[in-house]
């Protein structure tokens, strides 16, 4: 294993180096620095590899030290340079600028953000609370009038106790977006101009928001944005109730777009395409299609991308028809993706989550299945898969948000088959709405009542009083733990895979 | 083998969803509310705003007022039936933003057949304009309240005591042009204030003395120090008196002195913020 003796396993050692280059540079730099020091890193680390170059495990370590400078690099070139005309360097200042929405408006209780791309004389990005009408669509252009200001870090809102390495940096957290100033109470005036931004994308959203009407027009709340959550991942107007009850029960990934959303909408559009004699090999590329149209509908957030990757990944793999061998797989699209945005490694949690889940569910699921054998075949899949998920994603829980769900496994297991039909009732009763209002008042009311049924098991179980307990792991027993895990699994996939 | 096999997990899906449509069934029944008259109210809460819901019957909702956000829309999911996606008349008693800007939202998700306002705008808001383009585009029937009227609606009375004159441009408080209502169904009677202060409170008991009686009044302007006078609370004297304002609001309504006054007036105090909607049933 460590002498990385196939392509896939040396590709995947220095896929980690290089994560291991990202993770350092993302604690360690705040801002830009020159590409000084890194030059001077490699050169460094040049003459040894050429003096070691006949000794493997030096050759292997020298290779790996460059992919830890490369991945703290890429990092480095993530910061904008803030000159006099990006916006940050305007922080502080009571000002009115131009710009125009960049991505589609986040509608909250009572307000909404906007994220604004600034336009000349100053560039860069700024993320705006305002009003929640008039509404400013993807690509209206806007003049924004407000205080600029830096985000800074918050104290998350538990008590943190001795150890205080928990507070919430906001700052990190909107880095992901590009984003080093914000404005809160702006007055924000669409302008009399051209329309912004991608056509597509904007068409694409428009979609959205048909279904997003069809299905507010038809549904109650909260049944209504649950759907929304469902099917497009629009969580934000879910009631915090709501919200608090899926976090209590474990089950708040179903309203987040995952690799699991995706594969339900990947295998409805190819049973929709071979159920109309469309060959296996086309629907595949329709399929693909689909996922990034859906990817873009959706939002294109960082964790849709982040899915739909994954949900094109196992397609193509079965396409391929060899055999899919995942882990490499997993680690292609988590060094692509943190090649595209350095940051979602080590500050966006959801990232994090799901390629755990990815691994709990292909590598820990199957062998799970042979616990669960008393139980009937389907269910007892589900069980292993959550259970599988569940193990992999639990320590890190842990250390983000301090407890830990016990009635997860349950509560999952009760609702988890409920959730395919509720997407495919829910696509179906907005067609159906499209074709004749009556169609679609059948379906919605049939996916009302699947909707009611898991609202109703999520609320029950999250109201158990020992449904969630608090439990806290430092960053040390974390890691810890994770190294275990990965040790444990991998004793297991090598002789497994010298098998084959 | 295998072929039993699959005949067994087969029967034994017929079995589970059987079971599960069962289960589903008996949820809904033991769930549901005991079924009572179709006339009652619902003071929905929307956080810190209104939102009163009068069912006037099975099929007919007046909505008065719908709080300042999304959060009228759960009360509605959680009082109107779910095929029902109608409200028959809105009324926005005054254009202030915890009164009127959730009926963006009703207006976005319900039909809305008839509006109620009294055609004062709010100058300093930008988010107004948009609710009265709204309310052009949902077509509905609006109706202009410039003067104090009667409505029937089936046996349900509806008296409108205030505004008594247009108050488009009156050179007041937005909260004293507040729509005031008297709702009287059988024995039953509601008082609705919307944000009325002591001063408009003095001309309503000038203007109407014991006509303002109710059984239920719904405590103006969310139980603010600044209303439901003594004078006031003794022509109404109500038997019940609602709350509607959000937890741990930052105005600290209700009053401690407000609640004190309704106690010693021997009215019976609920409040949205303690208990959630506060339903009514005759």
């Amino acid at each position: 294993m460590f002498f990385a003796d196939s392509p896939s396993k040396r590709f995947m050692m220095y896929g980690a180096c290089f994560l291991a280059g990202v993770a350092i540079g993302s604690l360690a730099l705040e801002e830009r620095r020159g590409f000084f020091v890194f030059a001077v890193l490699f050169g460094v680390l040049l003459p040894p590899l050429a003096v070691f170059w006949r000794t493997r495990t030096a050759r292997t370590i020298f290779y790996c030290a460059i992919a830890v400078v490369l991945g703290a690099g890429r990092v480095n070139a993530e910061f904008p340079a803030v000159d006099e005309t990006h916006i940050a360097s305007q922080a502080g200042q009571e000002m009115v600028f131009d710009g125009w929405v960049a991505a589609e408006p986040d509608e909250r209780e009572d307000h909404t953000r906007l994220l604004v791309e600034v336009e000349a004389p100053y560039h860069g990005r700024v993320l705006v609370k305002t009003d929640r009408f008039p509404v400013m669509p993807y690509g209206t252009p806007i003049e924004v009038a407000c205080e600029l200001e830096r985000p800074f870090e918050i104290a998350s809102g538990r008590q943190v106790g001795p150890r205080n390495d928990n507070t919430f940096r906001y700052d990190r957290y909107l880095r992901r977006d590009d984003v080093y100033v914000i404005c809160r109470d702006a007055m924000v005036q669409a302008q009399k101009a051209e329309r912004r931004g991608s056509r597509a994308i904007a068409a694409l959203l428009g979609v959205k928001q048909k279904m997003q009407k069809v299905i507010g027009e038809n549904l109650p709340e909260p049944h209504a944005s649950f759907l929304g959550g469902l099917l497009y991942g629009a969580r934000s107007t879910i009631p915090a109730e709501l919200q608090e009850s899926f976090r209590r029960t474990g089950t708040s990934h179903i309203v987040a777009i995952s690799g699991y959303n995706i594969t339900v909408v990947t295998s409805m559009v190819m049973l929709a395409l071979m159920a109309v004699l469309i060959p296996r090999k086309k629907a595949f590329w329709l399929a693909i299609a689909a996922i990034a149209g859906f990817v873009i509908m959706v939002g294109a957030q960082a964790s849709v991308v982040r899915a739909g990757a994954m949900g094109m990944l196992g397609l193509t793999a079965q396409q391929v028809g060899r055999l899919a061998r995942p882990l490499p797989l997993i680690v292609a699209a988590a060094v692509g993706m943190v090649l595209v945005n350095p940051f979602v490694l080590l500050f966006d949690a959801g990232f994090q989550l799901s390629f755990l889940a990815v691994i709990g569910l292909t590598y820990l699921a199957p062998d799970l299945e042979k616990f669960f054998a008393w139980l009937p075949k389907r269910i007892g899949q589900v069980v292993a898969e959550t259970s599988g998920a569940i193990v992999l994603t639990l320590p890190l829980m842990m250390y983000h948000f301090e407890r830990v769900s016990v009635v997860a496994p349950v509560a999952n297991t009760a609702i988890l088959l409920a959730i395919p039909w509720i997407m495919l009732g829910g696509f179906a009763a907005v067609l159906g709405a499209w074709i004749a209002p009556l169609l679609g008042q059948v379906l919605f009311g049939l996916t009302w009542v699947l909707l009611s049924y898991v609202i109703k098991m999520v609320e029950l179980f999250a109201r158990l009083p020992f449904a969630s307990v608090e439990a806290r792991v430092s960053w040390w027993v974390m890691a810890g733990v994770y190294i275990l895990i990965v040790w444990m699994l991998s004793r297991r996939i090598a002789p497994l895979q010298h098998d084959k | 083998m295998t072929n039993s096999m699959a005949t067994f997990e087969k029967t034994l899906t017929v079995v589970v969803a059987g079971l599960l449509v069962i289960a589903l069934a008996a949820l809904f029944v033991v769930t549901r509310e005991p079924r009572r008259g179709d006339f009652h109210f619902a003071f929905l809460d929307v956080g810190q705003g209104d939102g009163t819901l009068i069912f006037l019957d099975a099929k007919t909702q007046m909505l008065v007022d719908c709080g300042p956000s999304r959060a009228v829309l759960q009360g509605l999911g959680r009082q109107m039936p779910f095929f029902d996606r109608t409200i028959e008349y809105l009324v926005v008693t005054h254009p202030d933003l915890d009164h009127y800007l959730g009926c963006m939202d009703v207006l976005a998700r319900y039909r809305v057949e008839r509006v109620w306002w009294t055609g004062r705008d709010n100058a300093n808001d930008a988010q107004w304009p948009v609710f009265k383009e709204n309310v052009a585009r949902e077509g509905a029937e609006v109706h202009l309240i410039d003067r104090a009227e009667r409505q029937d609606v089936g046996e349900t009375v509806i008296e409108i005591f205030y505004p008594d004159h247009p108050v488009a441009n009156e050179k007041t408080d937005d909260n004293n042009t507040s729509i005031v209502m008297r709702v009287q169904h059988g024995e039953l009677s509601l008082l609705l204030t919307g944000d009325a202060e002591e001063e408009l409170e003095h001309h309503l008991v000038q203007e109407y003395g014991a006509r303002l009686h109710a059984k239920i009044l719904k405590a103006g302007h969310h139980g603010s120090n600044s209303s439901s006078g003594q004078e006031f609370l003794d022509a109404v004297s109500p038997d019940m008196a609602v709350f509607s304002a959000g937890k741990n609001n930052k105005y600290g309504h209700p009053a401690e002195r407000v609640l004190r006054r309704l106690e010693r007036a021997g009215a019976a105090i609920r409040r949205t913020d303690v208990e959630g909607d506060v339903l009514y049933y005759p």
